[in-house]
């Protein structure tokens, strides 16, 4: 692949916000939440870009939105690619690519129990990491952890 | 009652938290139909320490001890994807023999994490003799480890920049004379393994792993390498110094436990070379020769061969309280033991990063359990999950 | 046995009717005390094999060369707690360490230690060491149910599944051994493998007329077959502790798991007593003549100092023929990793009860030949 993903889907309405890159020269591509499934399964499917494997998934709890960071990886070109999308501060909620890669289940389930993010069409969307009944979601900057059953008992 | 429920036809097993054969706290509820697997669900979170977490409250040197702690078995990995992590952010540069006896540890590492992987693995399948001889070797690498760190486990070693120490003297004689007794005892291990027949009947197209589904649950490491995919990131995006050493990927074609046993041990021969060519060609030699050398040189000069940049052991010294990367985004990818560990680091630029996650393989593996063992028997449960090569407290970390 | 007993009672003077109430007790305390003695050291010698051939020490602590391991061991299990939890079938539980226990004392009640040194000589013998060593499982079997464990449950269907499929070409393979000494008497299958090849200064050791010789294939298929009898690895599914826990006996504790340990060691040493007898002649000596009888036999001339010199020998042959399978055993325990059930099965099936099928027919036409040359 030399040409870069930007080239690829320049043309096409994805509807992608801006291209970036990060520190080390691995390309960003911002989406808007209605957008990913269609941009993922495009950069899945076309010939020249077989992102065929999701690496993880992860949140990140910006001031003013929830980050989704989607990292992807093509065994059959070695190329890296992050996908992005931002989501409100209320109610953040988007596609599950879960129908896409398998491997997106338990990684946004992880995303879910820790960020709070829910993940529509998502077959099993509960806790994964943290106890079914854990109050609140921790990686969230305004998290505070006041739940009486988990202060120590000092006698 | 649960005598009532075996009149049931099924039967609900609940194999863990506690378990001889789950590497761990790792609890599966299975479905079963006599001794047949009709469905897994596994259940983790046990081990979970809120690494993530952690780090934003502390600095980026306080969390470096804490990063060993995500894979007790190859801490030198976790170690290094969060040093080149923070190291491509600030735009550290590395010198080179650093980054040499960060190759030659992590090399062992990965020997060390796959020796303690074929115990386990023929454990579960009820073989105890290899268990001995591969920790006897195993021994003989810890005990090179805790010459050069101080510990046998938890080493603490990489830092941003570079290593905290150089090889202490008459490490390197004692490692190459390691190395050169290394493929004998795989030979052993080979011996008493490879060609068993029960052995080759319990994990022989046992737990296939397709092409297809490997990529589709983002199966990394040795796992997708038994399955045919040439996928090393050692080979494909170089890091560290592994574009300077000449090796091979070692790829199987059928995909099944036996498939991963042998692409493990061909790696562990590899790796054997790759440290031999390391200490051949790291800069400045060894640290008795290198210690004469630049004293007596003494030029101060950035190319110089025996007290410029490439000798150094850190980069530039960073003072830990007011060690601030710029604002930035960096994901970092290692070729580990297990599979391919990536540490996402998110700074906005102060001294405390800002979003760590940690990406690790076996928390795909063990998704990828419930596929592999439905509808087989329930003691092919330990070969093919034997063979994943999970560890724990990597998945929940 | 018996004849010397109530020569004993005679001679000091006591009722001769006092001895014959006494005697069935007699056998079994010298059963009891052979069994306990002969574990103890079981298990210190797998211990110390094992360990030899894992590159480690093996105990060392208690005792010299940690001889008093075993019994420190014994000393622990009998003072632990006797755990039973709420839904275990109380009864049945308690019951299953003994049925798995008591058969195996009878059976070394049965087996012909020296010539005259056995507690019960039966006709039917062998028929009986068979009999009850399959009632072993059905303990097994029920441990596994009372126990109320799922782990313990599959430990136990897998132990009585195992149980099917050995027992039929175990059986078979001694079914040739019966038709090569034409009785049942394990004592006089063991006379049956004297005598030699023919006559001659070499021809004529025992060797050349043990069992092994004209059933190999019997003796192969016998003691693979023995070994997944005593669920020992790489047959060892009804307690594959990788898989199962511990099996059958994950909730067993203190003194009921020491029944448990105590009648797998048991049962190893009495199955390899059983193959020395059937295939490798017994207590018998592998010469033609017992080494201190033809030694001692010029110095010594009364015949009662020989005779017991001779009973010594042939306890010492018995001994060290046992203890060379058993370190075979061993040696394979620490060679091979378990198989899988459904394997172990066929193995069985597919494999073991032609061979053993196969055996029975060479041994049929070789005791014809040889009855025709002999006369």
């Amino acid at each position: 692949m030399t040409e870069t993903v930007n080239n690829i889907i320049i043309d096409e309405k994805f509807e992608v916000k801006h291209l970036d890159k990060t520190s080390d020269d691995i390309e960003v591509i911002d989406v808007s939440k209605n957008k990913l499934i269609e941009l993922a399964t495009y950069l899945k499917m076309h010939i020249n870009t077989q992102f065929n494997m999701l690496l993880s998934v992860s949140g990140v709890d910006k001031a003013d939105c929830f980050e989704v960071v989607y990292h992807l990886y093509s065994t059959v070109f070695n190329k890296k690619l992050i996908l992005k999308v931002r989501l409100d501060k209320e109610n953040p909620a988007v596609e599950s690519l879960n129908g896409l890669y398998s491997a997106a289940d338990w990684h946004e389930r992880e995303t879910y129990d820790l960020l709070g993010i829910n993940f529509n069409n998502h077959p099993n969307l509960e806790r994964i990491l943290l106890p079914k009944d854990w109050i609140g979601h921790p990686l969230r900057k305004d998290y505070v952890n006041n739940d009486k059953r988990l202060s120590w008992n000092e006698r | 009652m649960a005598l009532e429920s075996t009149l049931n036809k099924e039967m609900i097993i609940n194999v863990g938290p506690q378990h001889p054969s789950t590497h761990g706290v790792l609890r599966l509820v299975m479905t079963l139909e006599g001794e047949i697997i009709k469905d897994t669900k596994p259940v983790i979170g046990y081990l979970h320490r809120g690494l993530e977490k952690l780090a934003e409250s502390r600095n980026y040197f306080q969390y470096l001890p804490m990063v060993d702690r995500v894979d007790y078995l190859s801490s030198f990995f976790c170690s290094a994807a969060f040093c080149y992590a923070v190291e491509s952010i600030a735009g550290l540069k590395v010198p080179k023999r650093a980054e040499y006896i960060r190759l030659i540890t992590m090399e062992f590492n990965r020997i060390t994490s796959h020796l303690m992987w074929l115990t386990a693995f023929l454990l579960d399948l009820g073989a105890t003799t290899p268990m001995f001889y591969a920790f006897r070797e195993r021994e003989d690498i810890v005990k090179l480890f805790e010459e050069l760190t101080g510990q046998r486990m938890m080493y603490n070693f990489y830092t941003f920049g570079g290593v905290k120490k150089d090889l202490p003297e008459g490490w390197m004689t004692k490692a190459v004379d390691l190395c050169k007794s290394m493929p004998k005892m795989f030979d052993e291990y080979e011996a008493i393994i490879t060609k068993n027949p029960i052995f080759m009947e319990r994990t022989k197209g046992v737990g296939v792993l397709t092409q297809k589904m490997a990529a589709d649950y983002a199966i990394t490491g040795a796992n997708i390498r038994g399955s045919g995919i040439d996928f090393d990131l050692r080979k494909t995006n170089p890091y560290s110094v592994y574009d300077e050493i000449d090796f091979k990927t070692h790829l199987a074609e059928n995909g099944d436990s036996y498939d991963r046993y042998m692409v493990r041990i061909a790696e562990m021969r590899e790796s054997v070379k790759i440290i031999e060519q390391a200490l051949k060609q790291i800069p400045g030699g060894t640290p008795e020769r290198l210690k004469v050398k630049s004293v007596n040189c003494g030029c101060k000069k950035e190319d110089c061969e025996f007290c410029g940049f490439d000798v150094q052991l850190v980069g530039k010294k960073l003072n830990a309280a007011v060690f601030k990367p710029p604002v930035g985004e960096v994901i970092s990818m290692i070729e580990a033991p297990r599979g391919v560990i990536t540490c996402y680091v998110v700074s906005d630029g102060t001294n405390k990063p800002y979003r760590v996650k940690w990406r690790t393989p076996s928390f795909s593996s063990v998704q990828l359990l419930p596929e592999l063992i439905k509808g087989k028997n329930y003691s092919d449960l330990m070969p093919i999950f034997g063979s994943l090569d999970v560890v724990l407290p990597e998945v929940d970390r | 046995m018996h004849d010397i007993y109530i020569e004993i009672f005679n001679k000091l003077g006591i009722p001769t009717v006092l001895a014959e109430i006494t005697w069935p007790v007699i056998p079994f305390i010298f059963v009891a005390i052979l069994l306990i003695l002969v574990v103890i050291f079981l298990v210190l010698m797998e211990r110390k094999v094992l360990a030899w051939l894992t590159v480690r020490k093996g105990p060392n602590r208690v005792g010299p060369f940690g001889f008093f391991q075993t019994i420190a061991d014994a000393i622990k299990l009998l003072c632990k707690e006797d755990i039973m939890s709420k839904d275990t079938n109380k009864i049945l539980f308690t019951l299953a360490p003994m049925i798995v226990f008591a058969p195996i004392m009878i059976i070394y009640g049965l087996m012909p230690f020296t010539e005259k040194f056995v507690a019960i000589n039966l006709a039917a013998g062998l028929f009986l060491v068979f009999a009850l060593s399959s009632i072993t499982t059905v303990g097994i079997v029920l441990a596994g149910w009372a126990s109320n464990n799922k782990y313990s449950l599959l430990g136990g269907m897998r132990s009585a599944a195992q149980a099917i499929s050995y027992e039929i070409p175990l059986v078979i393979a001694v079914l040739s051994i019966a038709v090569l000494a034409g009785t049942l008497n394990l004592s006089d299958i063991v006379i049956a493998q004297a005598g030699g090849f023919s006559d001659g200064a070499f021809f004529s050791w025992n060797v050349f007329s043990w069992n092994i010789i004209p059933a190999f294939i019997g003796f192969v298929v016998f003691f693979i077959c023995s070994i997944a009898e005593v669920n020992r690895i790489p047959f060892d599914l009804p307690e594959a502790e990788s898989e199962l826990v511990s099996g059958y006996n994950t909730e067993y504790s203190g003194m009921k798991f020491a029944l448990f340990f105590l009648a797998e060691y048991a049962a190893m040493f009495i199955m390899s007593v059983l193959i020395v007898t059937l295939f490798l002649g017994g207590y018998l000596s592998p010469f033609s003549d017992y080494l201190s009888v033809t030694l001692f036999q010029n110095i010594i001339h009364n015949q009662n100092i020989l005779y017991i010199f001779m009973h010594i020998e042939q306890g010492f042959w018995l001994i060290a023929k046992t203890y060379f399978v058993i370190f075979i055993i061993i040696w394979i325990r620490a060679t091979l990793p378990r198989l899988r059930a459904d394997q172990l099965m066929s193995f069985a099936w597919k494999f073991l009860l032609p061979l053993s099928l196969v055996n029975l027919t060479i041994v049929a036409v070789f005791k014809y030949f040889s009855t025709l040359m002999n006369g």
